[in-house]
């Protein structure tokens, strides 16, 4: 009986009509039953709207408020929330807009989603305590072959294939209230992107040349300092490599991104 | 029975953080939301750290789900369980309510039907929350729109039922008391008068949204003046409980939500009961 009641309230909720949920209520007031059912189905979506909204406000200035609503509709309809929390509930939203049109005839919206998620992710990562070049000084030298070097859990990759970031950045200046052109939207060369949470906790991104790109895919992928030297003189002469490849980890390591393994 | 008074309290809300830590505030305890603090680092963690050095605290969660007839999650209870360990709160507290049914979680407080299925099933499950965290828990009542045809008696006989059966306590929610009186047209007073005054253990305060034919628990506005003579009341009936403002969105300047705190405080003054922060003595007359 309660699990009867519970399945059908649940779906009335959702938006299926045909539970007839009216019939279980008691009739009080000057209000309807429907109108009783209605405030909980309102504040489901408006819950969920609310949500995301706050996730992703870059992209739902972006979007406008009619693709916006749209999106939000869609979302909910497919992805009924099964997390206790709700920090999780629009982590298929990128995937969504991706392969749900009109958004997938705009791949810019997703990446921008996708970025949006990604600094989500990286601002309440796992917490860890930094190594600095000091360490990485008082190794003995025959220690280094074999060291692993762990990025900082908050660390992660993202590709662009648009202009998304310089369109992410105007829009938060937008959203800060000050005076700027939102550019349009253009393909570009693809480029790599490491997105991380800074000493002060805030998260942070720059773009990473090839060289870098690698070093850091290897370093995510915890291979040893060995590996790391080798795939770097496939970029750099070999009379450069050594200085090369300490500028990037002490870059790194001054960024305190990097964990002794 | 003998219950901690903590005093007069507030919601933790992440807005407030750098004031609270700036100004170190005069409030006895704070409540966090736990599921803000499920994650694994950052912010939310580091603020969570420096507030469990400065303030008692108590943890308020929603997503126990305990009236629901899926299984009981046990994923989030271990979360909690961890949770509990670096907060070491002084309790913690859900909702009378069911949240998900089918795996698919509402996010919202759905109220129970109030008969002898949900209280055989409410008992059980609650045992088995209280058995795995090793300790009695708090259940809030919540604020509802309808009124199921499957309800066979009145709320508080319900929640009497069940504290009675289960042990655990409650936490009474003063506003949503009087947002579900005005939407069920039965008297707010009645309500607290029926409650076993051995039951409670805190009490919540907050504003709603007043729409004449119906009340909605908005969490959005100050108490207002119906809610403050409902806590008054209270206090007659139940004396010395830990209180604490709840507020949720429209969320004010740190102030503002202390200045309400000490209206509370003022109301229970007046009913001589006080709180001793220095000594961590209590006086109430109840
Ligand atoms: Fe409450």
């Amino acid at each position: 009986m309660l699990k009867d009641l519970q399945h059908r309230f649940l779906a009335q909720i959702l938006g299926d009509k045909e539970q007839n949920f009216q019939q279980k209520i008691v009739k009080q007031g000057e209000i309807s039953n429907d109108f009783r059912l209605q405030i909980y189905s309102n504040a489901y979506h408006s819950r969920l709207r609310e949500c995301i909204e706050t996730d992703h406000e870059v992209l739902g200035i972006y979007l406008g408020d009619d693709w916006f609503e749209q999106m939000v509709r869609g979302y909910i309809q497919k992805n009924p929330s099964n997390y206790t929390s709700l920090r999780h509930f629009a982590d298929k939203l990128p995937e969504y807009l991706r392969l749900n049109e009109p958004f997938s005839d705009h791949p810019l919206i997703h990446e921008l989603a996708l970025f949006e998620r990604t600094l989500l992710a990286a601002f309440d990562a796992k917490d860890t305590t930094a190594a600095n070049r000091e360490d990485l000084i008082a190794l003995p030298p025959d220690r280094w072959p074999g060291l692993i070097m762990k990025l900082h859990p908050s660390a992660r990759i993202m590709t662009t294939r648009y202009n998304t970031i310089e369109i992410w950045q105007a829009l938060k200046m937008h959203i800060a209230g000050q005076d700027v052109d939102i550019p349009h939207a253009i393909e570009t060369v693809e480029t790599d992107w490491l997105i991380w949470r800074n000493q002060d906790r805030l998260t942070e991104f720059k773009s990473l040349n090839q060289a870098e790109h690698s070093l850091v895919s290897t370093l995510l992928a915890e291979q040893p300092f060995a590996e790391v030297c080798q795939l770097m003189a496939t970029y750099y002469p070999p009379a450069d490599l050594e200085v090369q490849i300490l500028d990037h980890i002490y870059d790194l390591l001054d960024k305190q991104l990097i964990e002794f393994g | 029975m003998k219950r901690k008074f903590l005093g007069f309290g507030l919601g933790l809300r992440t807005q407030h953080y750098e004031y609270i830590l700036n100004h170190n505030p005069e409030v006895d305890w704070f409540e966090i939301l736990s599921e803000n603090y499920m994650v694994a680092g950052g912010k939310p963690m580091y603020y969570l750290d420096a507030m469990i050095e400065r303030y008692p605290l108590v943890m308020h969660g929603v997503s126990m789900s305990i009236g629901s007839t899926d299984k009981l999650n046990m994923d989030y209870l271990k979360q909690l369980k961890k949770l509990m360990k670096r907060v070491k709160p002084q309790w913690i507290s859900d909702h009378m309510c069911w949240t998900s049914a089918k795996q698919v979680n509402s996010h919202d407080l759905l109220p129970l039907p109030y008969n002898d299925e949900t209280i055989t099933h409410l008992v059980s499950r609650i045992k088995q929350v209280q058995n795995y965290l090793e300790q009695t828990i708090l259940l809030e009542n919540v604020s509802s729109y309808l009124t199921y045809k499957d309800s066979e008696m009145t709320e508080w006989e319900f929640l009497n039922e069940i504290t009675r059966e289960s042990g655990c306590s409650l936490l009474l929610d003063i506003n949503n008391i009087y947002v579900s009186s005005r939407n069920h047209g039965f008297n707010a007073k009645s309500f607290i008068d029926g409650i076993d005054p051995n039951s409670v253990q805190q009490f919540h305060l907050a504003g709603h949204s007043d729409f004449g034919t119906h009340v909605i628990d908005t969490h959005d506005h100050d108490v207002c003046s119906d809610v403050w003579e409902l806590y008054a009341h209270a206090l007659d009936r139940f004396g010395a409980i830990s209180t604490m403002i709840e507020r949720d969105d429209n969320i004010p300047e740190f102030p503002e939500l202390l200045a309400e705190m000490n209206q509370a405080k003022a109301i229970a003054t007046k009913k001589g009961i006080s709180f001793d922060n220095n000594t961590q003595s209590q006086h109430g007359h109840a």
